[in-house]
């Protein structure tokens, strides 16, 4: 436990100093993309302050694949709901989302689709990989003269 | 304190230590000498059972309630008194690392089994099964792809 909150830690400081250049990036994108020309002083902290936690958290929640017991899709499950809480809070926070159930339905629809995704082409990979492994073990233990 | 080494395959195996007081050290030795059955097998212990288990007999040596446990070809379990690291030194080399508390005999591995949570089982002959970590799995895989 101690050497994960560790690795948490330094992933997590690691990955921090990302989030204002993120922020940067997603200012950008608002500017372009709708009304967003001018901010005040306690947007931009709020911003900077919320996207470097965000990338805190997205950053140190990579320990969780350190976890030898625990198989890839829990590992993925865990970081994805946390993900999700993290992204969604920094959305409604920063307003780039507004509160409200159908955004919130919208946004949690498409983050549940990635993720499904993401745990089917694990599946199929883990499933092939294994068919694969499988067939190499009978041909070593016949080799070997295995019963 | 001095050490002698008498190499004579003429007369019987013996291990005597003399000492002025009964010590951790030869307590130690006492343990060691007890639990060392010949270069083929282990000694395990269930209950008020004592048995010579031979290395080819063992499912796996893994780690249970933070004990080292052989799993013979019935599925019995049998305490061992040897660490899971000096195990790895000692035993033939077809017993596999499948994850950091197991040492799996691939003679007696029936097939890997992908599991639902993303994660790979091995599935023992005895009907044992023990998850395999993703690290082993890739060092397996090339232990095979090499053979």
């Amino acid at each position: 436990m101690k050497s994960f909150i560790y690795e948490f830690i330094r992933r997590g400081l690691t990955a921090c100093g990302i989030g204002p250049v993120i922020l940067g990036i997603v200012y950008l994108i608002l500017q372009r993309t709708s009304d967003v020309h001018t901010l005040t002083v306690n947007q931009v902290c709020i911003g900077i302050f919320s996207v470097a936690l965000l990338a805190f958290i997205a950053g140190g929640m990579n320990a969780f694949y350190q976890i030898e017991r625990l198989p890839l899709m829990v590992s993925i499950l865990i970081h994805g709901v946390v993900l999700y809480i993290s992204y969604l809070v920094t959305y409604i926070v920063n307003n780039w989302l507004e509160w409200g159930m159908m955004p919130v339905l919208v946004f949690s629809g498409i983050f549940v689709i990635g993720y499904l995704i993401i745990w089917i082409i694990i599946y199929s990979v883990t499933t092939r990989k294994t068919k694969q492994l499988n067939k190499m073990l009978k041909e070593k233990q016949k080799n070997t003269g295995e019963q | 304190m001095k050490y002698k080494l008498i190499i004579d395959k003429n007369s019987d195996e013996e291990i005597i230590a003399k000492v002025h007081a009964p010590s951790s050290l030869t307590e130690q030795i006492e343990n060691l000498v007890c639990s060392y059955s010949g270069p083929d097998s282990i000694i395990g212990y269930r209950e008020d059972e004592m048995k010579k288990l031979l290395f080819s007999d063992v499912e796996c040596i893994t780690v249970i309630d933070k004990k080292v446990v052989a799993i013979d070809t019935d599925g019995k379990r049998f305490l061992l008194k040897d660490r899971l690291r000096e195990l790895e030194n000692i035993l033939p080399s077809y017993f596999i690392r499948i994850n950091k508390s197991t040492l799996a005999n691939e003679h007696r591995i029936l097939r890997f089994d992908a599991v639902f949570s993303g994660g790979v089982d091995a599935v023992f002959k005895c009907g044992y099964r023990d998850y395999v970590s993703r690290r082993c799995f890739s060092q397996i895989k090339r232990r095979y792809e090499r053979a």
